[in-house]
């Protein structure tokens, strides 16, 4: 028996494969992505009090930037979580550290890797449920990711 | 550490990526604090922390877990003087 399929019909019954996967739940996953890009990170409008960024303007590789960072929320509020996000970055969260005891005021540093010269960002959840950012611009000369090293 | 974005010695393949992707830092068994890395922290990591210790002093720990579930832990007592 010859299948009554012409091309036409073929089309029109495959169509729903290439829409399902155009509308699936896994093709708009990746707008977590979007959270930390420049835009949206500027876009938030969060206040930059009681965030301090210590990062070199100028690096002359982008495989390992010092940076420090110190948060020290200017209300009464505690320090419970934030991230370094590194929005140019190909995996643009850079360290996301969570503290289980909010703390007053939190100190650190760690050496970064940045793929362009960029405005690097902490945003800092507070106990209070606020939120505050910062960025520092860092010219990257050499970048992180087409260096062999 | 390995990003997944370096290519090897031919310039073909990549580099299978290989990156500590948890840091939990506890003192006296008390979570301090837990830390999630990403491919954006440099080849040769540093998290430096300022504690606060106890009266009493107090045992420090670091455990760290990679994405192949390689683990290791370091620990050190803190004396308060």
């Amino acid at each position: 028996m010859r299948p009554n399929l012409s091309r036409r019909l073929l089309l029109l019954h495959t169509s729903w494969l290439s829409m399902a996967t155009f509308f699936s739940k896994d093709v708009f996953s990746q707008s977590n992505v979007d959270s930390y890009s420049q835009k949206h990170l500027k876009n938030l409008n969060l206040k930059s009090e009681g965030i301090t960024i210590e990062i070199p303007p100028l690096a002359d590789t982008g495989n390992s930037i010092p940076m420090s960072i110190q948060i020290q929320p200017t209300s009464s509020a505690k320090v419970q979580s934030f991230e370094i996000i590194a929005p140019e970055n190909p995996n643009q969260m850079v360290l996301r550290v969570t503290l289980p005891n909010p703390q007053k005021k939190l100190k650190m540093a760690t050496r970064i890797r940045l793929a362009l010269s960029q405005d690097v960002w902490v945003v800092a959840k507070l106990d209070d449920g606020t939120s505050i950012a910062q960025s520092a611009n860092c010219v990257v000369t050499l970048n992180a990711c087409f260096d062999a090293t | 550490m390995e990003t997944g974005y370096r290519l090897g010695e031919g310039g073909n393949d990549r580099i299978p990526k290989n990156i500590i992707e948890n840091i939990v830092i506890k003192l006296n068994q008390q979570v301090l604090m837990n830390a999630d890395l990403g491919t954006g922290i440099a080849a040769n990591p540093l998290l430096s922390i300022f504690v606060e210790v106890p009266k009493d002093g107090g045992m420090i720990s670091v455990e760290w877990r990679d994405d192949l579930g390689k683990q290791g832990r370091a620990e050190k007592m803190l004396l308060a003087i």
